[in-house]
């Protein structure tokens, strides 16, 4: 009993401490030039998403059979209602079917179809073949994902990829998603030439990211194909904003200053913005999201961050959990700040 | 909605403030019910719980900091739902590995129980981990206060697992040196 008494202790740790090691775990602009890592918005989107699917009853019928289908019942639960045909369109348009499947010990791991933007992409993964619960995660005790050509040895900057397991499907399968994003050294850059990808995933688990994780079943599942990126989503450049930022030299107090955010562009897969944040001496810790027109909010599955060469500010990118038809978009929110979209 | 605003919700007995409250701080609050009950229910249930109790809170309490006044709220109820689903089953969880270590910084000593009715030895905590440095107070607090996996403190300061073990474990030493030295533990 008494460690438990002493786990409770640590409620007295000094307010200040514990948001320092927040902080520190934001996503702060980094010099490394490449970063591969799952992230912990993975477990807290997961846990979120799994908790809306539990209170709305969805759980059995999720409806993984492709990305696309994935998306519409995502955008329900996250907003309550069917997509528009509008938004339907916007997602096929961006989407494509890859149909990848491996067996290991019965265990059938598909890569099954993709939705990609302009730095960006997300993938659908399946794994059947195992009795599954939907009250435990499940996912891989380990990723690797390998994109050719790398946007990020080409220009330089910060990329990174999760896996996030999103629920059992009607027909007992996982749903794994995965998504990548990257931010360059020289800003927004078109590219449309197709990436090759070569994904291996290892040692299917229940818990992953648990010390005690289990391992279901013990294997490597491995998939090279390539991915078109002929589609330039849609962009709005919006104004600019004052926004408040957590300044890290005021070590004694929480502080937040308003910093300028500038070069402000919604496109249907992100947002991107840049600001001067005085070599990490202001840190950024909002929430970003949309607001659509009819009052709904679509959140970020991650960030990226990487100061420009030529004058030092941060260039920002922030992912949709979904893409998005900028049609039905009114409003950006960092933060407190909603940016008007028009 | 700013904290002050959402706060004064709660002060004007609006229930909306609950709303707001799960809108900006739901996803936070889960994954420290997670970290510490690993089941997707009884995380649901806890945050729940920590509305009502939040509720029950403000007034008269003010937080100053409101995302750590729910953090708190959510591990207590979190540890408590714990030990009531574990209770004569200890070993093999995520949760049991972190009471484990910090039973090792007690480990000779039998009146914490007291001390903490005191209310001394969450000073003594608070105390010892401002006298850290930054970056094994980071650990520390990721470990102990929300009961984050090795790995995944790993991933977060890009260190390998064997490296935050390591560091926690020196850490845990020197915790138990400083209890010692506050001369309130000896038998």
């Amino acid at each position: 009993m008494n460690e438990k008494i002493l786990f409770e202790s640590m409620n007295a740790i000094d307010d200040e401490i514990l948001l320092r090691s927040e902080i520190a775990i934001i996503k702060q602009p980094s010099y490394i030039p490449r970063k591969r890592h799952l992230r912990l918005s993975a477990i807290l989107i997961a846990a979120t998403l799994a908790a809306l699917l539990m209170g709305a009853g969805l759980v059995a019928i999720l409806k993984g059979d492709n990305i696309q289908n994935w998306f519409a019942h995502y955008w329900e639960v996250i907003t309550g209602q069917e997509m528009s045909a509008k938004q339907t369109a916007l997602i096929d348009h961006l989407s494509q079917e890859i149909g990848l499947s491996q067996t290991i010990d019965g265990v059938i791991v598909t890569v099954d179809s993709a939705t990609v933007g302009m730095d960006c992409f997300y993938l659908l993964i399946r794994v059947e073949g195992l009795k599954l619960s939907n009250r435990q995660f499940y996912g891989f005790r380990q990723m690797d994902m390998r994109v050719s050509p790398d946007p990020i040895e080409e220009l330089g900057g910060i990329g990174s990829y999760g896996l996030r397991f999103h629920g059992i499907d009607g027909d007992g399968s996982a749903i794994l998603l995965i998504d990548y994003d990257y931010v360059t050294k020289k800003g927004v850059v078109e590219d449309t030439r197709p990436l090759d990808i070569t994904i291996t995933l290892d040692d299917f688990c229940k818990d992953p990211l648990n010390d005690y994780r289990d391992v279901l079943i013990k294997g490597t599942w491995e998939f090279s194909f390539t991915l078109k990126r002929n589609e330039i989503p849609q962009q709005i450049s919006l104004s600019d904003a004052y926004i408040n930022l957590i300044d890290l030299d005021k070590k004694e107090q929480y502080t937040e200053v308003p910093i300028l955010f500038t070069d402000i562009l919604l496109t249907n897969t992100g947002l991107q913005f840049i600001y001067d944040y005085e070599n990490g001496r202001f840190a950024f810790d909002h929430h970003v999201d949309i607001i659509l027109t009819n009052g709904e909010t679509i959140g970020v599955s991650g960030g990226s961050g990487v100061p420009l060469k030529e004058n030092g500010l941060l260039f920002c990118s922030y992912k949709w959990v979904i893409p998005v038809d900028l049609e039905e978009v009114a409003a950006v929110r960092i933060g407190e700040t909603v940016i008007s979209v028009n | 909605m700013e904290d002050t605003s959402i706060l004064e919700l709660y002060w004007q007995r609006d229930e909306n403030a609950i709303v707001e409250t799960e809108q900006k701080y739901g996803a936070y609050c889960r994954s420290i019910a997670y970290n510490i009950l690993h089941d997707i229910y009884d995380s649901e249930e806890c945050v729940n719980d920590t509305w009502l109790q939040t509720w029950n809170s403000i007034p008269p309490s003010r937080p100053n900091v409101l995302r750590l006044f729910l953090a708190r709220i959510t591990r207590n109820l979190s540890i408590n739902r714990y030990h009531e689903k574990h209770a004569g089953k200890r070993g093999g969880s995520q949760t049991d590995l972190v009471l484990e270590e910090l039973a090792e910084c007690l480990a000779d000593y039998r009146d914490v129980e007291q001390i903490y009715e005191a209310r001394a030895l969450g000073e003594y905590i608070a105390q010892f981990v401002r006298s850290l440095p930054e970056r094994e107070a980071n650990l520390f607090v990721r470990r102990y206060f929300y009961a984050e996996s090795v790995s995944v403190i790993g991933k977060h300061y890009e260190m390998t697992d064997n490296h935050v073990i390591v560091s926690l474990s020196r850490t845990r030493k020197k915790l138990k040196h400083h209890l010692e030295q506050e001369g309130y533990f000896h038998e």
